[in-house]
């Protein structure tokens, strides 16, 4: 019936005609070739099923096994039936009321059977089973049940307790909530379960006391367990014989204070405390163990070990230690010899050092002494050069005027070697001060500043060109523009020897050439020479003092030379080097530290030849108090065309300046005068007295820094002794000239005030 | 107890509700598996967007495909709140991928050809066996007329699929197509794979209730507005024995429309009723049509018959990807059978969610079960 028959009649009939209507569209519809989503699924099922009519085969056997799960299920109908016949307590709850309860269950509590009726509460139901003689127990409270059924009714679980009833019977009650509010309850013995159970758990216990006992008594320890109120319990035989206790004294049950007597009255000693075994007792309540070491007898150490047990009885455990407390005992024997040995080594250690130090002691004095005898030897050298260099300074001005004054005569050739002689022995001596100087090394002796290069080697070609020339030799110099850090009087000093080195150890013919390669950084010197050269094995001696070459005669300042120049360059730290090949000749390298653009030392080198027309008509004042240097350095200025004021002391000096009514020209002053007086001294003096800055040379001996500081200070040339003639004229006119200039400049000004740099030193 | 892990298919999943902390946790066991592409089963708990961009960085270089789903079947039966994902290993698997947009009956021919065009691309692997997934957007009412041409256009390779779902919100649903989100689309999959499978399809209903003439339909939206000459509603609730105002998701769940082809019924299911007595159906329909209301029956032992395939060596499945419609699983949860059917699943080593609609060879159908059980690869015989 396709249309509701409720409906009346009319509307019957139009929803027929509806019917009708939508069938007949359809109809029509099924030529309709256009896509659509039914006519797409219609395609595609229609596909399927020619496929499935392909497939009846399937489909029958598909059909017998459907024949074969129907069978299934009428087995599983039955199966249920058959459970629910089982035996077991049955209750159905709905709506929270008892409904139904069967037989069983009343039967289980007989006292309370007429109690339960249908309606009952489940609460009240749970409370009356509670109530029953016949219930003991059970693992969860049943009061509370209810509850926790109603938490867990959608969790679809089954809720379990466990009850236990008289006569050792047990119970599982499960309950669950079924659909709706209905709550069913099954009451399943289990008593044979629970029962079987306890006993294996009994039985086991048993075999584990067994098994406890076997390995007490096999224990290598003796052990023996007392109960709280220090009665025997149990003991092993090893615990016994270690005791040597009779038996009846560990018989079970036997109080521990009789066999703690018993032990005593035998023998057993405690290191330390007499024994109290009350205190031991309250030690082992609270701490939970004990520990005591005993000897029995003369001989034997036991170790008494004692444990709480759970049931605040006590375990004793004996072990046999003699052994173990020998062996310690010897071991600490040991240990104090050996402590004693040491003991005695140390202290003799002890000794041994003391004495070297005393040992230390003199020989630090001994070193000290060694370096004073040294130190004076150095000051004993300078002054012993300084005294004989004054008197070589007076006979070589006496010679030049004696060679100016002879020539032509018969005397002069002479005289020429008497002046040769002079200056070798001048040489030998400026190289022994030099290595006085150098060897006392005190830090002050080299002062490095910046040098030009090219003007210094200017001035030794200057200097040592006359001398290849007389010895045949050709000297060429490759000037070098660049500016190094040295102390320029040692650097001169050592290309100098170098040079003059290389002149004396080649043959006439031969060349010497000095000439400079320019490193990163750095520049090296190098005098080649094609001299004799120095074989492999002498090369490093060449550096020490008198060495020579062999079979060279003695020639006038070498042997020296090179080892002044070792010294110097050690001090400056200039790298030195040689490299030499016999029969062909020697190079010596210098290495220097070069320096970018710093203003060089103001050397006074491009000197004015024409030096001589200056001098004419200058007014000199010599202030000398050694009167032959003072005769002889007159007479020489006065050959110059000079006119020289000649003092020998300061007082003298400005004496004479008064006299004369005005400033000389130049001052040249000893440093070294008499009464401690210095040069410095007269120069400041005078060119107070005169109000000018009078320009002023200093001519000594001294070759300390305090006379070059001097000489900085006070704007003061320094030139040393011998001086050198060829030398001291130029610098003087130079130093007028200078002074000419300074006047135009209008800024001459008095000694003291800042030499604004003037400072130089002359190197002769 | 649970069963051994497939062999085949590398499982993650993860009920976190965050979704980078839920992409983390299900993609931790599927890193570094070697992977051909991951078939990812969103729950509606999260967002797709997110979760599909996050997966997308996760499995750099790998193919994402996968969809909303209304439920997921996971390795413990079903789920609401899983991210599932399943890595198909490259040693088994090779996929070509195609994503068909703006899903509209006019536009099947041309997904059609294109989906032949890539299916002869697609190059063949001796010895290995074919097969396509398709996942389409589930509230596009499109999938009858895209299954059927497509299934046209494949020849022998068997389509097997499911409607993408949104819980039971009917709103929105989407698919992924290489890490990103598409509403209104679909996925095609083409699969080449050196395991054997076999397609799996089946339902539970009989049709012993009253028959039915559809009066008034529109075929396009799938909306039925009279049956038997009477408001839809109204007539269906007459006819299953229920008030008008109670009839539920669980009531069309149990009691579908059923429409006979020859000696077939297909089950017509119904998502909604609409304000107006109108009904909302999950499938073609149209007017004239003559249907018989359906009755559920035995649903257990049809789940379990029907997922106890073998393959011809006599072994069971190394696991079976499920398209199981929701509401067979309202059903389910309706008569409280809910955790029976997760062990039947996890039993039979089925995994994958609970659709809007069901695809098998070129047909779209409801409160049915498709999947396709996978074995392990025959012995090759060296010689």
């Amino acid at each position: 019936m396709l249309v509701n028959p409720d409906e009346p009649l009319d509307v019957q009939v139009a929803r027929q005609a509806r019917i009708i209507d939508a069938l007949m569209r359809r109809a029509n519809r099924q030529d309709d070739v256009r896509p659509s989503a039914f006519r797409a699924f219609q395609s595609a099922i229609e596909l399927q099923e020619k496929m499935q009519a392909q497939g009846r085969d399937l489909a029958r056997a598909v059909s017998e096994l459907e024949t074969v799960r129907g069978e299934q299920e009428r087995m599983r109908k039955s199966l249920v039936a058959a459970l629910s016949s089982m035996e077991g307590g049955f209750a159905l709850f709905i709506d929270g009321k008892l409904e139904l309860c069967n037989h069983l269950f009343l039967q289980l509590f007989p006292d309370i059977s007429n109690k339960i009726d249908t309606g009952l509460s489940i609460g009240r139901f749970f409370a009356r089973l509670v109530s029953s003689k016949f219930f003991r127990s059970a693992d969860r409270n049943l009061a509370t049940l209810p509850a926790t059924l109603e938490k867990r009714r959608d969790e679809g679980v089954i809720t379990s307790v466990m009850i236990e009833m008289a006569d050792d019977r047990w119970f599982q009650l499960s309950a669950q909530h079924t659909s709706g509010d209905n709550v069913v309850l099954l009451l399943t013995e289990i008593t044979d379960f629970v029962r079987r159970n306890r006993s294996e758990k009994e039985s086991l216990i048993d075999r584990q006391e067994d098994y406890l006992k076997a390995v007490f008594q096999t224990l290598t320890s003796g052990v023996c367990t007392f109960s709280s109120r220090g009665k025997v319990l149990m003991h092993n035989g090893q615990f016994r014989e270690l005791l040597g206790l009779p038996a009846s004294y560990v018989a079970q049950g036997e109080p521990v204070t009789a066999l703690v007597e018993y032990l005593f009255a035998n023998g057993l000693a405690v290191e330390g405390d007499a024994v109290n075994i009350e205190a031991i007792y309250r030690k082992l309540v609270t701490e939970g163990a004990f520990r005591q070491r005993v000897r029995l007898g003369p001989e034997r150490v036991l170790e008494l070990h004692m444990h709480e047990m759970p049931d605040s009885g006590y375990l004793v455990e004996v072990e046999d230690v003699t052994l173990e407390a020998r062996a310690t005992e010897t071991l600490e024997r040991r240990v104090m010899e050996r402590t004693a040995e040491l003991t005695r080594a140390n202290e003799k250690l002890t000794e041994e050092y003391e004495k070297k130090a005393r040992v230390e002691e003199a020989l630090r004095e001994a070193k000290d002494k060694a370096e004073k005898a040294v130190s004076s030897k150095t000051r004993f050298l300078a002054a012993a050069s300084h005294d004989l260099l004054q008197p070589i300074n007076a006979a070589k001005l006496l010679i030049s005027t004696l060679l100016e004054t002879s020539r032509g005569t018969d005397m002069h050739g002479m005289v020429e070697r008497l002046e040769g002689s002079f200056r070798s022995t001048e040489q030998l001596l400026h190289l022994l001060l030099d290595i006085s100087r150098l060897e006392s090394a005190a830090p002050d002796t080299v002062s490095p500043l910046v040098v030009n290069l090219t003007s210094m080697m200017n001035s030794i070609h200057a200097d040592q060109s006359l001398v290849a020339e007389q010895k045949n030799v050709s000297l060429k110099m490759v000037p070098c523009s660049v500016l190094v850090r040295s102390d320029p009087v040692y650097l001169l000093r050592s290309i100098q020897n170098l040079v003059v080195n290389a002149i004396q150890y080649t043959q006439p013919g031969g060349r010497v050439l000095v000439g400079c390669r320019r490193r990163k950084g750095r520049v090296v010197l190098e005098v080649w020479d094609t001299g004799i050269g120095i074989p492999k094995r002498d090369q490093q001696r060449v550096f020490e003092e008198f060495a020579r070459a062999d079979g060279e005669k003695l020639a006038a300042g070498v042997g020296l030379g090179l080892s002044v120049v070792e010294r110097a360059c050690r001090l400056l730290g200039h790298k030195l080097s040689v490299k030499s090949k016999p029969g062909v000749g020697s190079v010596f390298r210098i290495e220097l530290e070069t320096v970018a653009d710093a203003p060089a030392v103001n050397e006074p080198l491009s000197l004015a030849s024409n030096a001589d027309d200056l001098l004419e008509n200058q007014i000199v004042l010599l202030i000398e108090n050694d009167d032959d240097v003072l005769f002889g350095t007159t007479k020489r200025l006065e050959q110059w065309g000079a006119d020289v004021l000649a003092c020998r002391s300061i007082d003298e000096a400005l004496t004479c300046v008064e006299d004369m009514g005005m400033a000389p020209d130049i001052i040249l002053a000893d440093y070294t005068l008499d009464n401690g007086d210095t040069g410095v001294d007269a120069i400041a003096k005078v060119r107070k007295l005169t109000k000018v800055h009078v320009p002023a040379i200093l001519i000594t001996a001294d070759r300390s820094p305090r006379v070059r500081a001097a000489g900085l200070t006070y704007d003061i040339s320094v030139i040393y002794k011998p001086v050198k003639l060829n030398r001291l004229r130029p610098l003087m006119a130079w130093k007028i000239g200078q002074q000419g200039d300074a006047e135009a400049r209008g800024d001459t000004k008095v000694a003291g005030d800042s030499a604004a740099g003037a400072f130089s030193v002359w190197p002769e | 107890m649970k069963a051994a892990p497939p062999e085949f298919v590398v499982i993650g999943d993860s009920r976190a509700e965050d979704p980078a902390v839920a992409v983390a946790e299900a993609s931790e066991s599927l890193r570094g598996r070697g992977l051909c592409f991951v078939f990812a089963v969103l729950p509606d708990s999260l967002d797709v967007e997110a979760t599909s961009k996050l997966l997308s960085q996760e499995f750099r270089g790998v193919p994402v495909f996968g969809c909303s789903s209304a439920g997921q079947i996971t390795t413990d039966g079903y789920d609401d709140q899983a991210l599932l994902l399943l890595g198909f290993p490259r040693k088994n698997f090779r996929c070509a991928s195609m994503l068909f947009q703006d899903l509209r009956p006019d536009h099947a021919t041309a997904f059609a050809a294109r989906a032949q065009k890539e299916a002869e691309r697609f190059r063949h692997t001796a010895g290995w066996n074919r097969f396509a997934l398709i996942v389409a957007d589930g509230l596009s009412k499109q999938e009858d007329l895209l299954v059927s041409t497509l299934d046209a256009v494949l020849g022998d390779v068997p389509i097997f699929g499911g409607s993408a779902g949104d819980g039971l919100k009917f709103e929105r649903t989407y698919v992924l197509h290489d890490g990103e989100a598409h509403s209104g689309a679909a996925v095609l999959l083409l699969i080449e794979t050196d395991l054997q499978f076999q397609g799996v399809a089946f339902d539970h209903f009989q049709p012993e209730g009253a028959q039915i003439v559809i009066t008034s339909a529109d075929a396009e939206d799938r909306l039925v507005y009279e049956i038997n000459g009477a408001p839809a509603a109204e007539e269906y609730a007459r006819l299953v024995g229920c008030a008008p105002e109670a009839l539920s998701p669980e009531v069309f769940a149990e009691n579908p429309m059923m429409l006979r082809h020859n000696l077939t019924h297909y089950a017509r299911a119904i998502s909604d009723a609409k304000p107006g007595g109108a009904l909302s159906l999950l499938a073609a329909i149209d007017d004239g049509l003559i249907l018989t209301l359906g009755r559920a029956k035995g649903s257990l032992e049809a789940l379990h018959e029907g997922l106890s395939t073998r393959d011809a060596a006599g072994h069971p499945p190394d696991f079976i990807l499920g398209f199981d419609c929701f509401l067979r699983r309202l059903e389910f949860e309706h008569k409280q059978l809910t955790q029976e059917v997760s062990d039947i699943l996890r039993t039979h080593r089925v995994i994958g969610f609970n659709t809007y609609g069901e695809q098998k060879s070129g047909l779209h159908m409801n409160q049915t079960f498709v999947g396709v059980a996978f074995f392990k690869p025959e012995a090759r015989v060296l010689n």
